[in-house]
């Protein structure tokens, strides 16, 4: 089972080896919290998986909006602590990135970070297959064609703030369906990684709260 | 079946969780307090606490379980609180109650912040009986509640402007003293004179309603005078003789909803309610009244959740369950959940500003 709260879009799918068996997303989610847990639901129930056939449960560790991550990382704690299970977290990013595995390539996800930068992160996609070349980070909106250029000198952009950069014949930008983070790609991501214990799993923010930053904590 | 709650709060900056079997025992209270945390900052960062719950949650949960020798599996619902609070820290206890209710499948039973403060004096020994009137006072409110039975409660007072915690942390401030500012503020109160006439706001005839800016503009405008004519203060003065004014205020208008709704319980809840100063003026016009005065031991005056799976247990008994879109809320009125009819006029004070109720 997993889910992803970290954008506008709530996604959740319950995934067996290579298939799905469901997958919900919905978009412009204001209210996370009370839609996921009845999503998971009828994801489980069309699947027709019992709770107790869970392996593990995959969820979005961030970056991406603070209480997004919090809502979907407090439920899957709360889960898979009930269920004895454990979880798996993997890059909001990483997921975007997995989701362009047709594109042969530089391949950059987005999200807005506000305060004028980007979450981003590069992965050079080669035969279906995601390599990392950067940790996922902050960067700075005005730097962030230089920074992007680094990698290489065309570069396919993905995530939902992708259609905000502005227009560079060195950019190319993923079409909208593939912008979202999808569940069932976390789900596939997860398999095979280093499982966590739920009670010690946290966000990956990559920022301080802004509070937090004016002290220079 | 033993009915075992599991009862979890984070509407604030601590992150509590209790077990409560039979709706008597306690069998656990825990809180991990943010205090330190926020020391630095000289208030509550919404955010910080935030992060603060998730960190900490499943510790908190696992050490109540162990503290409570209760499996997992043994228990019977799950409680929360969902409203009000800041609704960030709200959302992390919310969200893990949500997924581990499902997972155990168990009953949700969202619990009312204030509701569960009222319910803190169900904690003692010797529970009151009803009627019982209420007086709630906190960093966010100041209420005058009056319960005829269980899951019914009437709005008789509220404060219009500061809630009297609020001006407690306010003029603590001014004082120059460490945060978290109430019990600092109490403890030097407790060496000075209340020799300084600050004002009572009474309000009109017949009102039980509470304000209290008028007070604390009253007492910065005497520390400004002072200081401007350079004359010193004793601070411990200026502190008793505001804390006499607030207690005198809250006492005689507590005293009065009683009278006015003829019940003979009288209760005190809420963080103010660890006030020594107020708890003893209480009790003691209480006793002239001759009125059954109530105030919960002082760890559940502040928050926990042994007194949101208190609320729970009451709850559960009139069959009050969440569905799976339980949502927070910063803003939340409290509701009669006997027949639902939201109660009247529960405003809320300065929430989403980090004050804590
Ligand atoms: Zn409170």
């Amino acid at each position: 089972m997993s889910l992803d709260t970290t954008t506008k879009v709530a996604s959740v799918a319950i995934v067996r080896g290579e298939a799905v068996l469901s997958e919900i997303s919905l978009g412009m989610v204001q209210n996370h919290a009370a839609r996921l847990m009845p999503l998971l639901d009828v994801a489980l129930r069309e699947a027709g998986v019992k709770t107790s056939a869970l392996t593990h449960l995959a969820v979005s560790a961030g970056p991406g909006s603070f209480t997004g991550l919090r809502i979907g990382l407090s439920l899957a704690k709360g889960l898979a602590e009930g269920l004895a299970v454990p979880l798996v977290l993997v890059s909001t990013l990483e997921v975007l990135a997995a989701q362009c595995s047709l594109h042969s390539g530089v391949v950059i996800p987005l999200l807005d970070a506000q305060r004028q930068a980007y979450y981003a992160s590069a992965f050079r996609v080669e035969g279906g297959r995601c390599v990392r070349l950067s940790p996922d980070m902050v960067v700075p909106k005005g730097e962030f064609t230089a920074w992007a250029l680094s990698f290489a000198p065309r570069v396919l952009l993905t995530g939902e703030a992708a259609p905000e950069v502005e227009n560079c014949p060195h950019f190319a930008v993923a079409p909208t369906f593939f912008r979202a983070p999808r569940a069932s790609v976390l789900g596939f991501l997860s398999q095979g990684r280093t499982l966590s214990d739920p009670r010690f799993a946290l966000p990956n923010y990559i920022r301080p709260s802004s509070a937090q930053a004016k002290k220079g904590v | 079946m033993r009915e075992i709650i599991l009862a979890i709060e984070t509407s604030c900056d601590e992150t509590s969780v209790a077990v409560l079997a039979e709706g008597k025992y306690v069998l656990s209270s825990m809180v991990a307090s943010q205090i330190d945390v926020h020391q630095a900052y000289g208030g509550v960062v919404p955010e910080i606490a935030s992060r603060q719950h998730i960190e900490h949650i499943s510790m908190v949960v696992q050490e109540a379980l162990h503290t409570a020798s209760v499996r997992r599996e043994e228990l019977t619902a799950i409680a929360v609180t969902h409203g009000p609070g800041l609704v960030g820290a709200l959302l992390v206890g919310l969200c893990y109650a949500k997924g581990l209710s499902y997972a155990l499948g168990l009953p949700l039973v969202p619990v009312h912040h204030l509701e569960a403060h009222i319910y803190a004096n169900f904690l003692l020994p010797e529970p009151p009986s009803l009627p019982l009137c209420g007086l709630i006072v906190s960093g966010g409110h100041t209420d005058l509640i009056y319960m005829p039975r269980h899951g019914e409660f009437q709005l008789l007072g509220q404060t219009r402007d500061d809630a009297a915690g609020e001006a407690f942390d306010k003029i603590a401030r001014v004082l120059l003293l460490p945060y978290p500012g109430g019990p600092h503020l109490e403890k030097l109160a407790a060496h000075g004179q209340a020799n300084l006439n600050f004002p009572r706001a009474w309000l009109e005839a017949g009102s039980l309603d509470f304000s209290f800016s008028g007070l604390k503009s009253a007492v910065i405008n005497y520390l400004h005078t002072k200081k401007q004519q350079g004359h010193t203060v004793v601070a411990a003065d200026v502190a008793a003789s505001f804390q006499q004014a607030i207690i005198e205020v809250l006492v005689a208008r507590a005293v009065a909803a009683a009278k006015r709704v003829g019940a003979v319980n009288l209760c005190l809840a809420g963080g103010v309610s660890a006030n020594n100063a107020l708890r003893q003026a209480l009790r003691q016009a209480a006793l002239e009244q001759k009125l059954h005065f109530f105030v919960p031991e002082s760890k559940y005056c502040t928050d926990n959740a042994a007194m949101v799976a208190m609320s729970a247990h009451h709850r559960l008994q009139a069959g009050v369950v969440a569905d799976l879109s339980l949502n927070a809320a910063a803003v939340l009125p409290m509701t009669n959940w006997v027949n639902d009819r939201p109660v009247h006029n529960v405003v809320d004070n300065g929430y989403n500003s980090g004050k804590k109720a």
